[in-house]
């Protein structure tokens, strides 16, 4: 059984090219169809919130063309719905990044930034170490757990709260996936590490 | 309440991370002290003072006369963070109910951004104590004990303690700030003036006195000064807009202005309700003798008028005390200057004008203050509300241009009088010399000084005449200029994107030439190489055209012209996905200024490739005929069509909807003066593309030479 979640790229620039040799540096490293391209930001935003169960690292333009949204404003919707999506801001022309919008993207997490005219060489090692910080993340780890239990497993339920209510380990990961926005998932990612602390500490369990 | 002796108060929560949310949200002294005073406000005071002792002394005193605080206020909401009392309340208690305006609670850390003591002297009414709590935000830097533990910040200790009085009546507030960080200059008062004279909007919500006094010990003219608005009395032209409802058709409307380029008048019109809500707006504007009155009546105090402030509820919510003193480096929130670089001509900019916009929480509920109070949330509503705003201003560059038309016309007619009236004094000379021959010797003299003044009048006029042209001759440079703006944005963004790709695909060749696994890129790449430098010669070649263009007129085949017009879009065609048509009928040749032709093309060009994003099927078409005099053109797209609310603005300057893209909205206005500037017209008519759409037609006449 696949033991491993593939990593989805998201790209929103409305210049990128499907050919481009980024694109074939991103799917060798991380398998065919691991890139998504989106010319216009909607769909992008769109694409990343029905895929919150995947592990996404968006590539974000700045400069997305004329009538539509910039950069930031793009990057303040998608926080809006989810934190746990890697996001990197793209430009190319960096240093016009005004101080509000640089603000915005500090105090709402992003990566890093990257200048979209420069080489793979440049852009590819930091789009790689996004990638490792995401593996390295709780939800990232439960996912994996979540995936060594077949597909029809994962939609049964799992866990039943004080309250009542029933979720699946599908629904579970969805919550945690939300970040700050949902309390429940606030809740199960802090009751799991506190649990693994715990049987760490009494040596239930070693690593 | 707690035992009435000297004791200490912690703080319920890690002082340390308030502080710096506190910092970060009190962008500088100026609104420290205003979110002070906005506190004082809440509190129903009534007059507050805001007292500098001198520079040595370094002390700011906050004095107010409102409804103090118990120590169960302090201990329970001064000193707990995101405990705001006035979030559940939104107005403040009897007799004021004020509409509380210090939403964040966090006001009270503006104090830390002025002085690092603090001594709060409160006292509520009927008591016969003042509550004093001292503060020292020293004390909360990181400590570690010396058995290494960190000391938490919980664990500091605020001393307090109650000093008895007889006056049951008295009540109020006063902060006491010592070890001031900065020292306060006259300079500094004067902009604290200046600011905090925004705070109260002097027409509307304002039913309850609030006074505010700055007092200083050093500088003579801020002792017990009265902060008062700016004083609008010697504008040279005031509008006021409204909203209400129509009695005939009982539905509400808002009023918006226009101009009578006729009669020279500003009347309002109704629209429907606008997306972000009725507003209410009144406006001065100053021009260039009413701010020279303004600047004599008012010394020093010229950057008075500083543009719009838009007030919720009777108090201010932006431009929230600015602190810059440079004007060019305040903030122009609304964009109103930014405009101004392009059109200094005719474009009315801050310095000219003082707005007072009203909104309310109620009826503007989607227009909302960014966290640090310098700016608006970017919403659709916010960006329709500032576009309105712009709107009724543009109302005054008409002014402007018509006065300007007027003062010439008046100049033009003085000059023509007084020649004339020269030429008819001469005329009775020479009949005096005729019946008089023996005074002939006498008027010499006379006829002398007659004959230079009329010399003088004439060489004046035309010089007049000169100036005028030379000012023409520059708009029309400078709005030539003006017309690459766009196209300079289009260029750089097309440079920067293909350059990067262009980058990529050449280092792939360096990493990875030869391998045969990716012989098909390699071939592909080197194509798309090929075409990208292509483009961006193209690109290159046609902007150094610019470089060396000039005012003159040549003949033009049309159909030529434009299908090399249409050309430089290709790759945005391409992209966008849109169609192109051109048709000309018969062999037209033009005689016109190919830049300023093509100036109107390109600017129609890129006004439709922004009308069609996101729509089905894109069509542009132009199409040409010549008719008896004249040559036509209908230039379409089927795009959304422009609504009739926004046809008879369309062609105004700036009149955009694409501002926060640079788009600029100088197209249209540039094809109508381009259009005026080779005698033709240019008008919106019925679509000719279904079902929707917006056709131009515009008409020159035969201008061969």
């Amino acid at each position: 059984m696949k033991t491993e979640i593939p990593i989805k790229i998201v790209i929103i620039d409305d210049n990128f090219r499907d050919n481009d040799p980024l694109i074939i540096a991103l799917e060798e490293e991380y398998g065919e169809k691991s890139v998504e391209i989106f010319l216009t930001p909607n769909k992008g935003i769109e694409y990343i919130l029905n895929n919150l169960s995947s592990k996404i690292v968006v590539l974000l333009d700045m400069d997305l063309g004329e009538n539509e949204k910039r950069g930031d404003a793009v990057f303040k919707e998608i926080r809006e719905k989810t934190t746990l999506v890697t996001v990197i801001i793209m430009s190319a022309n960096l240093p016009a990044l005004t101080n509000d919008e640089l603000r915005g993207f500090i105090n709402n997490h992003a990566f890093s930034t990257i200048k979209s005219n420069d080489g793979v060489k440049v852009n590819l090692p930091i789009i790689k170490n996004a990638v490792n910080k995401l593996n390295l993340r709780v939800d990232c780890a439960l996912e994996e757990w979540i995936l060594r239990n077949n597909p029809d497993d994962r939609e049964k339920p799992f866990l039943t709260l004080r309250s009542g209510e029933i979720y699946s380990l599908n629904q579970v990961l969805n919550e945690i996936r939300k970040g700050h926005e949902s309390e429940l998932g606030m809740f199960f990612q802090k009751s799991i590490l506190n649990m693994a602390v715990e049987l760490l500490a009494r040596q239930k369990e070693s690593l | 309440m707690a035992d009435q002796k000297n004791s200490s108060l912690k703080w319920r929560f890690d002082i340390n991370v308030l502080r710096l949310i506190g910092r970060e949200l009190i962008s500088d002294r100026i609104t420290a002290i205003y979110e002070l005073v906005k506190n004082c406000y809440d509190a129903n005071a009534r007059e507050v003072t805001v007292h500098f002792l001198s520079k040595d002394q370094k002390q700011i005193t906050v004095k107010d006369d409102g409804l103090g605080m118990t120590f169960e206020d302090i201990r329970d909401k001064w000193m707990v963070v995101g405990t705001d009392s006035k979030r559940n309340e939104q107005f403040s208690p009897e007799p004021f109910r004020r509409r509380y305006v210090g939403e964040k609670g966090i006001g009270r850390f503006a104090t830390d951004k002025l002085g690092e003591k603090l001594l709060i002297k409160t006292k509520k009414k009927g008591h016969n104590f003042w509550l004093l709590v001292e503060i020292n935000w020293s004390d909360y830097k990181p400590v570690t004990t010396e058995d290494g533990k960190i000391q938490l910040f919980t664990d500091v200790e605020n001393n307090y303690w109650m000093e008895e009085t007889l006056d049951l009546e008295e009540e109020g507030t006063s902060l006491i700030i010592n070890d001031l960080y900065d020292i306060w200059t006259s300079k500094d008062l004067e902009r604290l003036n200046r600011e905090l004279s925004k705070f109260v909007s002097p027409f509307y919500g304002h039913k309850t006195p609030f006074k505010i006094f700055l007092d200083s010990d050093e500088y003579a003219e801020f002792e017990r000064l009265e902060v008062r608005s700016a004083a609008i009395d010697l504008a040279s032209h005031s509008a006021e807009i409204s909203y209400g409802l129509d009695e005939k058709t009982k539905v509400e409307y808002q009023e918006s202005l226009l101009f009578n380029d006729v009669s020279g008048q500003i009347y309002t019109v109704k629209i429907p309700k606008p997306s972000f809500g009725f507003v209410k707006m009144k406006l001065y504007f100053f021009n260039t003798e009413a701010k020279l009155k303004y600047n004599r009546a008012h010394p020093n105090k010229e950057d008075r008028i500083d543009g719009i402030r838009v007030y919720r509820d009777g108090i201010i919510a932006t431009p929230f005390a600015e602190y810059e003193d440079e004007p060019m480096r305040r903030r122009d929130i609304l964009g109103i200057d930014k405009r101004l670089w392009q059109d200094t001509f005719t474009r009315i900019g801050t310095r000219e004008v003082i707005g007072y916009v009203e909104i309310t929480k109620e009826e503007n509920s989607a227009i909302i203050e960014s966290t640090n109070r310098q700016d608006f949330v970017d919403t659709p509503e916010y960006r329709a509300f500032k576009k309105f705003i712009i709107d009724q201003l543009d109302v005054f560059s008409k002014v402007k241009i018509y006065e300007r038309e007027r003062k010439k016309l008046l100049n033009q007619k003085g000059y023509t009088k007084a020649i004339a009236e020269l030429r008819g004094t001469t005329e009775i000379i020479r009949e005096i010399e005729q019946k008089n021959p023996q005074l002939a010797l006498e008027l010499i003299p006379l006829k002398e000084q007659l004959e230079s003044a009329l010399q003088a009048s004439k060489a004046n006029f035309e010089e007049q005449k000169k100036m005028h042209e030379e000012f023409l001759r520059r708009e029309n440079i400078y709005f030539s200029l003006m017309s690459l703006q766009d196209y300079a944005i289009n260029l750089a963004h097309a440079v920067r994107t293909r350059v990067g790709a262009i980058l990529r695909m050449a280092e792939f060749f360096v990493d990875h030439y030869p391998n045969p696994k990716y012989d098909n890129h390699f071939k592909e790449y080197a194509t798309q190489i090929y075409t990208d430098m292509v483009t961006l010669n193209q690109v290159t070649d046609f902007m150094l055209s610019y470089a060396s263009s000039n005012l003159e007129f040549e003949d033009l085949n049309l159909k030529k012209l434009m299908t090399s017009i249409f050309k430089v879009y290709d790759l945005t065609f391409e992209k966008e996905g849109i169609q192109t048509q051109i048709e000309v009928q018969g062999n037209i040749t033009l005689h016109a200024n190919r830049k300023f032709f093509e100036e109107i093309i390109q600017n129609l060009i890129s006004n439709s490739i922004k009308a069609l994003k996101g729509r089905d099927n894109k069509i542009i078409k132009f199409s040409g005929f010549a008719e008896n005099d004249q040559y036509i053109f209908y230039f379409s797209d089927n795009g959304p069509g422009i609504s009739s609310d926004k046809q008879d603005k369309i062609f105004d300057l700036y009149y955009t909807g694409t501002a926060k893209e640079g788009g600029g909205g100088v197209g249209l206005w540039i094809v109508k003066t381009r259009i005026s500037s080779l005698k033709g017209t240019v008008e919106l008519i019925n679509n000719e593309l279904k079902p929707e759409g917006a056709t131009f037609k515009i008409t020159l006449p035969f201008q061969k030479i």
